[in-house]
């Protein structure tokens, strides 16, 4: 088969020029990552989103939408089945040989960094909003989502005890980490009136028994699905070095929705309010 | 006609079906007629005929690609197997042995935990190419190392070069696994892309980067066939014969180390083919490197390419690694052979 | 023609072959003998070039082995390795092809099949040519690699076969049937050079026979004059008889075989074996086998002869107090004795009176035209008196249990006097005295270059005794084999075994007076006279001299004879010197002399007669 190379480039060229220029508001939309899920939906563009990935749980509507992506396995023609003209996903998912597949099929892809901080949240919404070409609709989005995170941290304020509190993500009790200093459950817990048990370390590191009893949490904190894999809060309190600890002592031990926690967008507030309840 | 005959027309009618499968199958559903009317178009053989724009890009621009990187990937991976066993007279040994791979994913990690210090970004295109550079050179390297250390007296030796592959490998894993211990959250996804192995990412540029770095070793390995032949005796007896063992050692080392290093740059590791297509062939086929060559070559690229579309279609839109299809689909089928015709083998 | 020229190969300091010169001439098969690391394999790999020589150079057919390309030197040599894995399953006629691999030319695929048909057909492989290689025999994948190798040279006439150890691995018929196709091959102009283990077969089908030893070439010639008993025994260490099949003229080699009892050497086995004791052992073997002398029963049992005599002791053995010169200057009041020295290779006796005590110094003398002895009785250790089937004698051993010397009473000896000396001397306690491992402590010798070789010589000019050459040797810190070697001209010439014997057998026809000197550690006994008979009796050569003196040695333990010439204040004085393989000397032969009077004309008429 003969290829001619030049007119395929040339073609290349324009259909990533249409794309460009291209601000009209996004028809078909593939929306890859929880938070992002959750702020286009809540800026009404809930009806364009045509697929999503499997951390997408809100709204609850959008988890009966095929999953393009698992576990950042995402393929180029997997996306581009839907028709897209906007694929929007958080910096990093996606891998470059695919993000050049789009641009060059035409498909808008937006690339998204997240901060995890109040001001971050407003960012990101402002962000989405830009992508999708909605400045001012985001905008009001943002100054209210604001005022209720502000509620929610004078109700935080409130409170005078600001317990230790130790993060555990598991995957079953093969797979564990903890949260450092700087992780998105670090920040969360700080909103939340509590103090990240570990300050040694950044990011999520490996668990370890010696380390957790060394930290001496007043709370241990799990996601839902977490605190499932290790058998419930008794399987948690009989794990080891967990009855050193003054939260295995009062058996302290909470989980929270895990999607709402660390998506730090226009839910944030509830996020802080439910992680208080449950510290508290 | 002789069996040799109906090994090279079966695998290219299979070839040709795998490939026409692939373009026509996908997340993507497009119907035959356009399938056709678009490579038509694409080819310059029609013109006017109105297709779908989005039909034509994926296509043109993501299957296309990625079934002629299928192709030259499974042909380099197939080739270099057989010829890379043919050199060790061990019918374990699979190009990795040599060092390409564990000294690829080493540059490509240390390139992917040293971004910052290099003020490049991995998103833009340079960090891509430099990623694959890095890669092919660090293949380039562990294996040019284990060739040097494997030398006695100037000759290079088999077992030596053995023993030297083990520890290179070892050695470079270890830094791997260094460097991918001090990476933090980002770096490490990156790390398991590339580590993965996948045909994903393919696109012209980097059929036109890898081409030339394939096609080169797959077209002069089948010329070491006799060469390789001679080696199952022992290379001394091939030197009785008139052959120069070392010229065949480094001629394949180096053709292997070139095309599976372009490879592995590109797709990240994909293992298995290198290992048991050779088999699959000499089971079929007999042993003559000068059959065994060219048809792994065939086999290799049939296999990858129908792995990777089943992997693309099975569970559609999202993907299976592609090493989870090469083994499910070629393990049985090495299997069966081998429990019908062990005698081959063994005693 | 293949020319090999001083060719050594050395690996650091040592030499694996050491120059190593012979050439082929076409249509000839030449057999390559030796027993392990003689050399053989390292002489194969230099000859198919996978090593290249420390020393020397090879020519084939007027052109150095290594200006041959490889591909050159592939129509006109083949080589079939000892070893030959196969790593694929490659089919029978697969492989033999691949000896055609290096062929060209416009007919080559004519030829291919004639040679491949051929070969398989005479190597008897045809009907296994689809059969997989990995399904053969060892013995059958050596005829594929044997029919390959023969490909490759199968239209080229003058070519060189190099078979290394070609038929290990086959039965009867192929070993035959191979060395067959070699020779019948060679009869037609190919040049054959096969490494063989097995003597016969070599003598059956090579034209000539080169052995390997030390990594030198000791013997190169046809296999009727390589092939002899001493020959085989200096190269493998084994002793056969070599006789010629009278109908078929070819020499036929049986090794004697050797015996050992698996207690000796098994431990486990002789935990077992030793719940009998060391006598009852004794007894069986010496039931079973009556005629071995006691050393050889020793040797079997891995103890030493003073163990077996001890075991006696208190029934027909009795320990004696180690007084040795004592009781040697009591022997001469028993009267008439037989006395016998022996050392492992030779053994002499004579019958005579213990005259003329003396001491000189550590040694002890007997000097008298019977009984002539010097005894260094230090190392003398244990003495004892014994009756074995009827004959009493005084035997004396040393501290390692080896015999030394024994006194037997004669019918003219006074056994009242033989019976007093036991009871003076009688050991009150009877007991096993200690006897010590063997050591064999050799002198290391010393490079050539570390020796001051002309003040040695000049040493040598000058001697004034036969005595002096100990002094000599000492002086210069040299074993005896290396001084016979660093000798001034004309006073050491290694002569053949055969010269050896003519010159003893003509001094027994002009019953020329001979002095016989057998030595070990402990003792020197000289047997003088005129010799009488010599008797040859398997590989033991006994000499007797007139008046009833003996003295038998092994011939196969001879490694080297020495004509040796020593100048005296009396002239010079030659003598015959044989030693075994350690260079250790087993006995020597002089011309009848006393000091003052010149050395006799007709002993130095035989050397000059059968020396030269």
């Amino acid at each position: 088969m003969e290829i001619r190379s030049w007119s395929w480039i040339y073609a290349f060229c324009l259909l990533f020029f249409y794309a460009a220029a291209g601000t009209a508001q996004p028809k078909r939309i593939i929306t890859l990552g929880g938070a992002i899920t959750e702020t286009v939906a809540a800026m009404g563009f809930e009806k364009q989103i045509v697929a999503v990935d499997v951390t997408s749980e809100f709204p609850a509507n959008i988890t009966k939408l095929p999953k393009v992506s698992k576990n950042r396995s995402v393929s180029a023609e997997g996306l581009m089945a839907y028709r897209p003209d906007l694929v929007i996903a958080p910096e990093g998912d996606v891998p470059y040989g695919v993000i050049e597949s789009l641009k060059g099929a035409g498909i808008r892809f937006v690339a998204l960094k997240q901060e995890y901080s109040v001001k971050g949240a407003l960012t990101f919404i402002r962000a989405v909003g830009a992508a999708l070409g909605v400045k001012a609709r985001a905008e009001r989005l943002a100054l209210d989502t604001e005022q209720r995170v502000n509620k929610a941290l004078q109700t935080v304020k409130a409170s005078t005890q600001k317990p230790k509190v130790l993060f555990i993500y598991a995957r079953g009790t093969g797979t564990m980490t903890v949260a450092g200093k700087g992780s998105s459950m670090a920040a969360i817990i700080e909103l939340a009136g509590g103090r990240n048990a570990i300050q040694e370390f950044n990011q999520y590191k490996t668990y370890s028994t010696e380390a957790l009893v060394y930290a001496n949490p007043d709370a241990l904190l799990l996601f839902d699905f977490g605190m499932e894999s290790l058998g419930g809060k008794n399987g948690v309190l009989g794990m080891p070095g967990v009855a050193f600890t003054t939260a295995g002592k009062n058996k302290n031990i909470v989980s929270v929705n895990g999607p709402l926690m660390i998506n730090f967008s226009t839910r944030l507030d509830q996020a802080i309010l439910a992680l208080h309840r449950a510290i508290n | 006609m002789t069996k040799t005959k109906v090994i090279y027309i079966s695998l290219t009618i299979g070839l040709v079906l795998v490939i026409l499968f692939s373009l026509g199958m996908g997340a993507m559903k497009i119907a035959v007629m356009d399938t056709v009317k678009i490579l038509a178009k694409g080819a310059g053989l029609v013109k006017n005929v109105s297709v779908d724009n989005l039909a034509e890009n994926v296509l043109l621009y993501v299957r296309l690609p990625r079934v002629l990187l299928g192709l030259l990937v499974g042909a380099a991976l197939g080739i270099s197997g057989a010829a890379i066993q043919g050199i060790f007279r061990n019918p374990l040994a699979e190009p990795g042995l040599i060092g390409i791979s564990a000294g690829a994913s080493l540059f490509a990690v240390l390139i992917i935990g040293f971004e910052a210090v290099l003020f490049v970004t991995l998103g833009n295109i340079l960090g891509f190419y430099l990623l694959a550079f890095g890669a092919f050179a660090g293949a380039g390297l562990a294996a040019m190392l284990v060739y040097q250390f494997s030398k006695t007296d100037g000759k290079p030796n088999v077992a030596t070069m053995l023993l030297a592959g083990i520890a290179i490998n070892a050695l470079a894993g270890a830094l791997t696994g260094l460097v991918t211990y001090m990476a933090d959250e980002q770096q490490l996804r990156t790390i398991t892309f590339w580590m993965l192995g996948s045909l994903g990412g393919a696109n012209w540029n980097m059929i036109w980067g890898i081409t030339p770095f394939v096609l080169i070793p797959v077209f002069l390995l089948p010329f070491y066939g006799r060469g390789l032949n001679l080696f199952a005796i022992g290379e001394h007896q091939a030197e009785q014969i008139g052959m120069n063992p070392n010229k065949i050692k480094s001629g394949v080392v180096i053709l292997s180390t070139l095309a599976v290093g372009a490879c592995v740059s590109v797709t990240g590791i994909i293992g298995f083919v290198g290992l048991l297509v050779p088999h699959i062939i000499r089971l079929v086929g007999g042993v003559d490197h000068r059959v065994v060559l060219p048809a792994s070559a065939l086999l290799g690229a049939l296999v990858l390419t129908l792995s990777d579309m089943l992997a693309r279609v099975l569970v559609a839109p999202v993907e299976l690694p592609i090493g989870v299809i090469t083994a499910l689909l070629g393990t049985p089928v090495f299997l069966y052979i081998l429990y019908k015709d062990k005698k081959k083998i063994l005693q | 023609m293949l020319r090999i020229a001083s060719v050594s190969y050395k690996i650091g300091k040592r030499y694996l072959l050491k120059d190593i010169t012979f050439s082929i001439r076409k249509g000839e098969m030449v057999a390559i003998l030796g027993a392990n690391g003689a050399g053989k394999s390292t002489l194969m790999k230099i000859l198919c070039r996978e090593k290249q020589p420390t020393e020397g150079n090879i020519v084939y057919d007027g052109k150095n082995l290594n200006d041959y390309t490889a591909k050159e030197l592939a129509v006109k040599r083949a080589t079939l390795y000892q070893q030959n894995a196969i790593s694929l399953a490659f089919t029978v006629e697969e492989v033999v092809l691949m000896g055609r691999y290096g062929t060209e030319g416009t007919d080559a695929d004519q030829l291919d099949r004639t040679a491949l048909r051929e070969t398989m057909e005479i190597c008897g492989i045809s009907h296994l040519a689809e059969r997989s290689m990995l399904t053969l025999s060892g013995g059958e994948q050596q005829r594929v690699h044997l029919a390959r190798v023969l490909a490759q040279v199968w239209d080229n006439k003058e070519a060189l076969l190099l078979l290394d150890e070609p038929i290990s691995n086959m039965d009867m018929l192929y070993q035959h049937q191979t060395l067959a196709i070699a020779n019948a091959l060679a009869k037609k102009g190919y040049m054959v050079i096969c490494v063989l283990h097995e003597i016969n077969l070599a003598a059956q089908y090579a034209d000539r026979v080169i052995m390997l030893k030390g990594g030198r070439k000791w013997w190169d010639g046809a296999p009727e004059e390589v092939f002899t008993a001493r020959n085989i025994f200096t190269a493998f260490g084994v002793h056969t008889t070599v006789q010629t099949n009278p109908r078929t003229l070819i020499t036929q080699v049986t090794p004697n075989g050797i015996k050992f009892d698996a207690a000796a050497f098994n431990s486990n086995l002789a935990r077992e074996y030793n719940k009998l004791s060391l006598k009852e052992r004794f007894v069986s073997y010496r039931d079973e086998y009556p005629a071995q002398p006691l050393w050889q029963v020793a040797d079997v049992l891995s103890v030493s002869e003073a163990d077996l005599m001890l075991l006696g002791l208190g029934e027909n053995v009795t320990l004696l107090r180690p007084e040795m010169d004592h009781i040697l200057q009591c022997i001469e009041g028993i009267g008439v004795v037989k006395a016998v020295t022996y050392n492992p290779y030779c053994e002499t006796e004579r019958c005579g009176v213990y005259r003329n005590f003396s001491k000189e110094d550590f040694t002890t003398l007997f000097l008298d035209e019977d009984i002539d002895l010097r005894i260094f009785t230090s190392r003398w250790k244990i003495a004892l008196a014994a009756e074995e089937m009827g004959k009493e004698s005084l035997q004396f051993y040393d501290v390692s249990g080896r015999a030394v010397h024994k006194v037997y009473l004669t019918d003219a000896s006074y056994r009242q006097v033989y019976l007093g000396l036991i009871t003076r001397f009688r050991d009150d306690r009877q007991a096993v005295p200690r006897i010590e491992k063997p050591v064999r402590k050799r002198m290391e010798e010393r490079r050539d270059a570390e020796i001051d070789i002309e003040e040695f010589q000049k040493a040598w000019n000058n001697m004034q005794g036969t005595h002096d050459f100990f002094g000599l040797i000492r002086k210069f810190r040299l074993t005896r084999m290396q001084a016979l070697r660093l000798a001034p001209p004309h006073r050491a010439m290694q002569i053949s075994l055969e010269s050896f014997r003519r010159t003893i057998i003509q001094c027994s026809v002009t019953e020329t007076p001979v002095m016989m000197f057998t030595a070990n550690e402990g003792c020197v006994q000289i047997n003088t006279g005129k010799l009488d008979r010599i008797n040859q009796n398997t590989s033991w050569l006994t000499i007797s001299e007139a008046s009833g003196g003996k003295v038998s040695f092994n011939e196969d333990a001879v490694h080297s004879v020495w004509h040796v010439v020593k100048p005296t204040a009396d002239g010079n004085v030659n003598s015959l010197e044989l030693y075994d393989t350690e260079g250790e000397l087993i006995v020597q032969f002089f011309g009848y002399r006393k000091p003052g009077i010149a050395e006799l004309e007709r002993w130095r008429e035989a050397l000059g007669s059968n020396l030269l």
